[in-house]
């Protein structure tokens, strides 16, 4: 009793994490981040580095208000610059982020499987699940984060940009309305039904094990003789 | 000749119970599955330090390449200039490294919660975002990893339950332990040769494994010290908690009392009590949201952009003093460049001192830890483990300093070349290749 106690409760969650580690390996922060800046630099598909983006969007951007140079330009190309490198650098965010996500969300499904031999793992998740301290409550947020991120970002690029200021106007400043105007983060909680669905496994498993207990305890009652 | 006999009568005992013979290949299996993690996190660590070495030197090649080609900036930054010192210390990379240590293997202990590289910036500190852990899966490091030294500390006293449990309790359960009196003269010592046996049992399978595992990294050649230290410190454990269980054995009843007051023993020390404690530190000293590091980052970061160039070109003369002696010093004019480029070694003063809290708040904290020592020792000793092998805060903590020196000593280099007006050659920068590696 005490070997099964202690193998489910303290060495298959830790067994389990490991192995998921290896079915689904996550990149090392090095690794990760040369990857990152290569994609920024030369573009994500390697053909395309910044500088020729830039040129390009410069080119779009006389055409489309129909001027000659940049100083004719009636915003800041500065800042449509500056929002332009932030949507490149949120494709590449998406890419590398949006992996490593989904290899994240992947080891807790692995990890959720475990449960069918550790039942003891699907009562955490459950637990972990049901009170927000699991790993899609930490990914929902570092998700809304980054929204939020990407909304502020914009908000200050665009009056950089739009705002009345003109290309070469390092020191404009926006003004006290403007960033009153600017909503503050506020982390919304996924609701619990929207939570129960990615723990559904985990109660399959843990009533799968309830019925399987019950009918083996009744099963070994009635082969018990009491006298 | 009595004595070898018990022995082996009791490795036929051994043998021969089914229970206690699975409980310990269980205990062996996954010991070696607990030293083959540790491998993989020491090659994996290796690894990617020398893929830093490589990344390092790749970017190194191409820097010198700019100064052959004389064009002294990539082809895509025209603007960069590497004959500047600012631009030369700022384009060449610099890493702090902690190399695993070669007893990593059975000792994890802390060393996936901290970094064990970093990147320098002049605007580096050692709290930032890449000090801490690598990329990993946050479910994971709650339920942690299968760490020797863990197995040592939390699962060789349950095995040494298992495998004791019904010595001498089954001769006291059927009466027999009067007849074992008769025929062997003492009935204490009986069970004290017989716990030999257990504790023999435990104690050379946890040093074939710390000696396994020393060979293949070559820890046995080059930390024979700390190698002797860890056979010592385990082979002191198992003989306390099989000195409390051998009393605990020969002054109890039955078989039942004795399993449950061993369990209860196990329980208090190697649960109760470390849980107990950690929840009582972490009331004292809740844990610690940096926002004052993270206001010297910001707030008063950006007071100090805020200040004029002579209020700024005053306060790193106070930090520096030695700087009024420099080429700039001596000048009518204040630079606003060199000062732009310099303010960086003000704002690293600032985080030093927010830094300081933070440590000194931990160093109270670990004090806390260690004063519970004398009844807390399971925690004790996977605390000295932990430090033998270098996987524990301190060692962390010794790695922090070095990374604050060496920002202190790249900042300090970087000023006095811009106020000293240095133009790079070649050759100088050679130099500064070996100033940033020291």
């Amino acid at each position: 009793m005490i070997l099964i106690w202690v193998l489910w409760s303290i060495f298959l969650p830790k067994i389990s994490g490991n192995l998921v580690e290896k079915f689904s390996p996550l990149p090392s922060r090095v690794s990760m981040q040369k990857l990152m800046d290569d994609d920024r630099s030369k573009g994500i598909d390697g053909h395309n580095p910044s500088e020729e983006r830039e040129n390009e969007l410069l080119e779009k951007t006389l055409k489309k208000y129909n001027v000659k140079t940049i100083e004719d330009l009636p915003l800041n190309f500065t800042g449509v610059i500056m929002q332009a490198d932030e949507e490149y650098g949120n494709l590449v965010w998406d890419k590398h982020f949006g992996n490593l996500y989904t290899k994240l969300e992947l080891q807790k499904f692995y990890y959720q499987v475990c449960g069918l031999f550790n039942p003891f793992i699907s009562v955490q998740n459950l637990s972990m699940g049901s009170t927000g301290t699991d790993m899609f409550h930490h990914l929902d947020f570092l998700y809304q984060a980054e929204n939020y991120r990407r909304f502020f970002i914009k908000k200050l690029n665009d009056e950089y940009a739009y705002g009345g200021s003109r290309t070469g106007n390092y020191g404009w400043k926006a003004n006290k309305k403007f960033f009153q105007s600017i909503k503050d983060f506020n982390y919304t909680f996924p609701t619990l039904t929207v939570s129960l669905i990615k723990y559904l496994l985990d109660l399959i498993i843990i009533i799968v094990w309830s019925v399987l207990l019950i009918f083996l305890i009744i099963k070994s009652s009635k082969n018990t003789n009491y006298i | 000749m009595r004595i070898i006999f018990i022995l082996l009568y009791e490795f036929k005992h051994f043998f021969g119970s089914k229970s206690k013979f699975f409980a310990f290949l269980f205990f062996l299996m996954i010991c070696f599955y607990s030293i083959l993690n540790g491998f993989n996190l020491y090659q994996s660590n290796n690894l990617t330090i020398s893929n830093i070495i490589n990344n390092y030197n790749d970017d190194v090649t191409n820097i010198r390449s700019w100064f052959d080609n004389e064009t002294y900036s990539p082809p895509e930054k025209p603007w960069i200039n590497v004959t500047n010192p600012f631009w030369a210390i700022n384009q060449t990379p610099q890493y702090v490294i902690k190399k695993p240590s070669k007893l990593l293997p059975i000792s994890i202990g802390q060393s996936e919660q901290f970094g064990f590289y970093k990147e320098l910036t002049n605007w580096s500190s050692t709290y930032d975002n890449d000090m801490v852990e690598e990329i990993a899966n946050p479910e994971r490091l709650i339920n942690g990893n299968i760490d020797f030294s863990y197995l040592v500390m939390f699962l060789s006293p349950l095995l040494m339950i298992i495998l004791v449990y019904n010595i001498g309790g089954l001769e006291k359960d059927f009466l027999f332990n009067k007849l074992v009196s008769t025929q062997f003269g003492s009935y204490k010592k009986w069970i004290l040769i017989r716990f030999i046996f257990y504790f023999l049992l435990i104690f050379v399978s946890i040093l074939f494994f710390i000696i396994i595992s020393s060979m293949m990294t070559g820890a046995i050649n080059d930390s024979l010290n700390q190698v002797l230290l860890l056979i010592f410190l385990s082979a002191l454990y198992v003989f306390l908690y099989s000195l409390f269980f051998y009393l605990i054995q020969i002054y109890s009843s039955s078989s039942s009392s004795s399993s449950f007051k061993m369990i209860s023993f196990w329980l208090l020390f190697c649960i109760v009590i470390p849980g107990s404690v950690h929840l009582y530190v972490s009331i004292k000293h809740p844990v610690n949201y940096m926002t004052e590091f993270l206001d010297a980052n910001r707030k008063d970061a950006y007071a100090i952009f805020e200040l004029d160039t002579e209020d700024l070109y005053y306060q790193l003369v106070d930090l520096y003093p030695n700087l009024s002696q420099t080429i700039h010093g001596n000048e009518n004019e204040i630079d606003s460049e060199i000062i732009a480029n310099s303010v960086c070694a003000l704002v690293n003063e600032l985080n030093k001192k927010a830094i300081a809290k933070i440590d000194n708040e931990n160093n109270s904290k670990n004090k806390l830890i260690t004063s519970f020592n004398w009844f807390n020792p399971v925690i004790f000793f996977q605390n000295k483990w932990n430090s033998i092998t270098s996987s524990d805060y301190n060692s962390y903590y010794q790695y922090r300093m070095l990374v604050q020196e060496k920002i202190d000593k790249r900042l300090r280099f970087l000023v006095f070349e811009l106020w000293n007006r240095k133009v790079l050659s070649k050759d100088d920068y050679k130099i500064y290749l070996r100033e940033l590696q020291t």
